[in-house]
């Protein structure tokens, strides 16, 4: 019991620390953080091993997919940022550039949501509800 | 752990490297590259109705990431549930790029090649 109070309790420093601009984590940091939060919270809600397995494989393969995808953006963004720099880049130009970057960005949502549906699938509503909770705390950064 | 990253990724809309945050923040090369007063204080005012734009449209995103994280919760939401969320924040999204690129061609409007040349080559250093 004592160690959950301490680890609630140097979790919502941690919180309190990001919120406030203590660290400014690049979106590969929060994306690897979450992950390693979400696999110790299935690790100790879901008791049963080879459903925790296949959550855990979808967690690392989601958190793979959004790594990638933080890659791709900073490139996007520095792309555009070239194209603006170019006096004869039209709209259209720059406009091509947006149109791919939000193809890229739902692409990426839709696994988001995919996961979620699989996981739903293996989890059971109580171990959802513990699990899915928790995400409200660390959804502030 | 989903809502965290999903989070990050659309209220990234206004990062640091984003072409957004170059033109809000661009004062120092504007004044540094473009000589007429009078061009300089209108494109410091487009960056600045620009900001606001920006800012309404960030309430909106931030009010659609918050339905969307109601519905993440539910254990028995649907994809096509999801689906028109993602439309959603795409749609917000895209209202933002126009106004981006309404400010940008305005902009450019107002500086001649080489202003704008030196403004976003100073701003890319």
């Amino acid at each position: 019991m004592n160690n959950r109070i301490h680890y609630v309790f140097a979790a919502a420093l941690i919180t309190l620390g990001l919120l406030s601009g203590c660290k400014t984590l690049t979106p590969v940091e929060a994306t690897k953080s979450a992950g390693d939060e979400t696999r110790t919270l299935i690790s100790e809600h879901v008791t049963d091993e080879a459903r925790a397995k296949q959550m855990i494989a979808l967690v690392d393969q989601l958190e793979n997919d959004l790594m990638a995808y933080a890659e791709r953006r900073t490139a996007q963004n520095k792309a555009l940022r070239k194209k603006n720099a170019d006096y004869d880049a039209s709209r259209e130009d720059m406009q091509k550039l947006y149109d791919a970057y939000d193809r890229d960005l739902r692409g990426i949502a839709m696994k988001i949501a995919q996961t979620h549906l699989k996981m739903t699938k293996l989890a059971t509503p109580e171990e959802w509800a513990v699990i899915s909770k928790s995400k409200n705390r660390i959804g502030g950064f | 752990m989903l809502i965290a990253t999903i989070t990050a990724i659309f209220l990234l809309f206004g990062h640091g490297d984003s072409l957004e945050n170059y033109l809000l923040h661009i004062k120092k090369p504007v004044k540094a590259a473009v000589e007429s007063k009078i061009t300089v204080n209108e494109v410091l005012y487009l960056s600045k109705e620009l900001g606001k734009q920006l800012k309404a449209q960030n309430k909106e995103i931030t009010k659609l990431r918050d339905s969307f994280l109601d519905l993440n919760r539910k254990y028995n939401a649907k994809s096509a549930d999801f689906e028109a969320h993602i439309d959603k924040l795409i749609t917000a999204r895209e209202e933002g790029q126009k106004h981006i690129l309404d400010t940008r061609s305005a902009m450019k409007n107002l500086m001649t090649r080489e202003e704008w040349t030196e403004v976003f080559s100073l701003k890319n250093e």
